[in-house]
């Protein structure tokens, strides 16, 4: 007996195509997203008043602040910086560098800053959704994305496919910066990945500080891309340690003590994405829309040939390098041609849809994802399937790359 | 060191009360004791005085004065901020306050006192360039804090100008300030002249404290055994120098190769010592290391600094 809760490809795509909400997203009525402020940490917030007192003009107020927040955050080494600096200018004298210390030595803390303050400039607008996710499986509560550019980690909430931002702090990476490759490289990968486990920083090396949320690099796009490398967490810092530099991990991302403890409201281990990205962007609700509408459609045509035992329609769908992690095109293309031969019909149903516009790639690719319910006149199954699809010189989309799990 | 000593030869106080010849007296002789370096008959006086004449705002400040030179800085502390609340509107005492605050390492009370000295009188340019200093010190403070340097070393010795006398005195505690009455300046100074206040001793160093250098030891230790390379390159300080000339990213790989490659480590530390040495500190242990089918034991040798509040490597070598 079908789940009747279990939607069909088809019904998702045209009420999209529409401009409907899906019927999971029906019952949920708009969020009043202006109640919804995200949550953010005192100290960023304190941050945030200073650099606004400083750009109105505003420097005793802006020192009376930055003060405060120091005694409240007394290892926050880029507010004492801003400290020392605003307390320099009042002097009106110059050398006020204690002796023997490199100016050099304060860049960090100053590109620190520097992203903070261009991180909050950049904040997406109510409803403005990350280009990395065109459609999120009510599954997955929650999807964190990390621009590893500005050095920000974003928690989106997502109640039925509908994301709203519900908190983002400030997060530092790898020393040289983006796109793992390989092992030792010190760069934090970009993709897709899931947080694997949790980890109590009491069981962990003082690096860690107050705990870790490891996750699944190499993923199977990475395997496949032959990168190299392991241990990518999600951690805390030292004792004595606000946050680190930007750019001064081996390749984890790491962020304060107290931001990494929140992030464990919004974590499940196993369901929780974690998108690293370098190329982050926030499109609009109707820009998202479309894009998501776009692939729902051409979705529905690869499920439709399937699902019509129309062979050679659904072969159509697949990119002349296509491969799966056990057969070539040719194998995989004499396979089906093989197994269709025997179906009198075929169903295809596809529930828990994931669309990626996976990040970090040289050409367009998109991850989808989702639980494939096959049924046949001789054969059924139920699998976790990964399509990545690539876009081919004449602007079509082709799958390159199929896993099953 | 102070920058500018002035001692009043006389200063001639405009008071409501009737006692202008005892208080004048009483004032007077103090500071007398105090150019002679007696300071304790100087207090005795002044205490004497204030007994019959507890609102003497002179004597109140003289007395902070001499009690600043007993050393009895909280005393004289208590002595300016009670001026300071009772005649809010002069700089001197705040001025004097200040100082001491500076002396006491307190910079930001120190600087609060200043400013609200520069309210009342914008162009007191004592208080003008003491706040100058006190913002140099309070930014020095806070580049070596954003260094996470050794907190306890305030490094800055502080050269304030106390002030001696006050231009001008209420005629009443209650009264609007009453217009500055010019005090007589002396002619000359004593060439012998003492300090206003004695030079600030230098605080004491406190003592060296090994537990943070003997966990960070343990920690590295721990790494490494745990093949944890993340953790176990995190030991190393940033101008890390490996022996034997070998570049750092050269050292990176053979560690990485040499620490990942057994299936396990052990590695046992024992008579850790740790030594303070100028700018950081050195442990020197017995390792044990023993992996799959090698094992050797070493006196090892970790040369320390601090390095963004934890202690890191700069060198290691065996002996």
């Amino acid at each position: 007996m079908p789940d009747p809760m279990i939607l069909r490809l088809a019904a998702w795509a045209l009420l999209a195509v529409v401009g409907l909400t899906p019927p999971g997203a029906a019952a949920a009525a708009p969020l009043d997203v202006a109640l919804l402020a995200p949550q953010r940490t005192d100290a960023e917030l304190a941050l945030n008043r200073v650099v606004d007192a400083l750009r109105q003009g505003k420097r005793a107020t802006a020192v009376r602040e930055l003060e405060a927040l120091i005694r409240r955050e007394p290892d926050f080494r880029a507010a004492h910086w801003l400290h020392a600096q605003l307390l320099s200018a009042r002097t009106g004298r110059q050398g006020i560098l204690p002796a023997g210390v490199d100016p050099l030595a304060f860049e960090e803390l100053r590109a620190e800053l520097h992203l903070r303050a261009e991180a909050e400039a950049a904040l997406p607008a109510d409803g403005d959704v990350p280009n990395v996710v065109m459609a999120l499986a009510p599954r997955h509560a929650h999807l964190i994305v990390v621009d590893l550019n500005l050095a920000r980690l974003y928690v989106l909430k997502n109640d039925d496919g509908r994301l709203s931002l519900v908190r983002h702090h400030y997060a530092a990476i790898g020393r040289n910066g983006s796109r793992k490759v390989s092992e030792g490289d010190l760069r934090t990968p970009v993709g897709v990945y899931h947080v694997t486990q949790w980890r109590d920083g009491r069981s962990l090396p003082d690096l860690y500080g107050s705990g870790a949320f490891p996750v699944d690099y190499p993923n199977a796009w990475d395997q496949f891309k032959q990168r190299t490398g392991y241990g990518i967490w999600l951690h805390g810092v030292p004792s004595g340690t606000y946050t680190r530099a930007p750019k001064s991990s081996e390749g984890c991302v790491t962020m304060a003590n107290d931001d990494l403890t929140a992030l464990r409201a919004y974590i499940e281990v196993g369901q929780t994405p974690v998108v690293f990205t370098d190329e982050l962007k926030w499109l609009s609700s109707a820009e998202a829309q479309a894009q998501r509408a776009d692939w729902l459609l051409r979705l529905e045509d690869w499920r439709e040939a399937w699902a019509s035992v129309d062979t050679e329609r659904y072969l159509d769908h697949y990119h002349p390098e296509f491969s799966s992690p056990d057969m070539t095109r040719a194998q995989f293309v004499a396979h089906k041609r093989r197994v269709n031969e025997g179906k009198t019909f075929i169903d295809v149903e596809i529930t828990d849809l994931n669309l990626w516009r996976y990040p970090g790639v040289d050409q367009p690719m998109v991850l989808v994802e989702f639980t494939q319910r096959y049924t046949s006149n001789n054969y059924a199954s139920v699998s976790q399937k990964q399509q990545y699809w690539r876009q081919m010189a004449d602007g079509q989309w082709k799958i390159f790359r199929e896993v099953g799990r | 060191m102070f920058r500018s000593i002035v001692f009043p030869a006389a200063v001639a106080l405009a008071l409501g009360t009737g006692s202008l010849a005892v208080h004048a007296n009483a004032v007077a002789d103090a500071q007398k004791m105090m150019q002679r370096g007696d300071y304790a008959a100087a207090l005795s006086a002044l205490d004497a005085q204030l007994r019959s004449n507890p609102q003497d705002a002179e004597a109140r400040f003289v007395r902070g004065l001499a009690l600043t030179q007993l050393d009895r800085v909280p005393d004289a502390i208590r002595a300016f901020a009670d001026l300071t609340r009772d005649y809010p509107q002069l700089p001197e005492p705040y001025n004097n306050l200040a100082v001491l605050y500076a002396q006491e390492g307190d910079y930001e009370k120190a600087r609060d006192a200043l400013e609200a000295a520069l309210a009342t009188h914008p162009s007191y340019a004592t208080a003008h360039e003491n706040l100058g200093d006190i913002y140099a010190a309070l930014a020095g403070a806070a580049y070596n804090r954003a260094l996470m340097l050794d907190q306890g070393n305030r490094g800055v010795q502080q050269k304030l100008s106390l002030i001696s006398q006050m231009d001008g005195a209420p005629a009443t505690a209650a009264a609007a300030p009453a217009a500055p009455v010019a005090a007589p300046q002396p002619a000359a100074q004593p060439a012998t002249q003492p300090p206003a206040a004695a030079a600030v001793p230098p605080p004491a160093a406190a003592p060296f404290d090994t537990a943070p250098i003997q966990s960070a030891v343990n920690t590295w230790a721990q790494a490494w055994q745990n093949q944890d390379l993340p953790a176990y390159f995190f030991a190393y300080a940033r101008n890390f120098t490996p022996e034997g000339g070998l570049s750092r990213s050269a050292w990176e790989t053979q560690r990485r190769d040499r620490i990942s490659r057994p299936e396990t480590i052990t590695l046992r530390i024992s008579n850790l010592q740790v030594q303070s040495v100028p700018g950081g500190a050195i442990a020197t242990f017995t390792q044990d290391y023993s992996a799959d089918t090698y094992s050797d034991s070493v006196t090892k040798v970790l040369e320390m600094v601090r390095e963004d509040g934890n202690w890191k490597i700069t060198r290691e070598f065996t002996r």
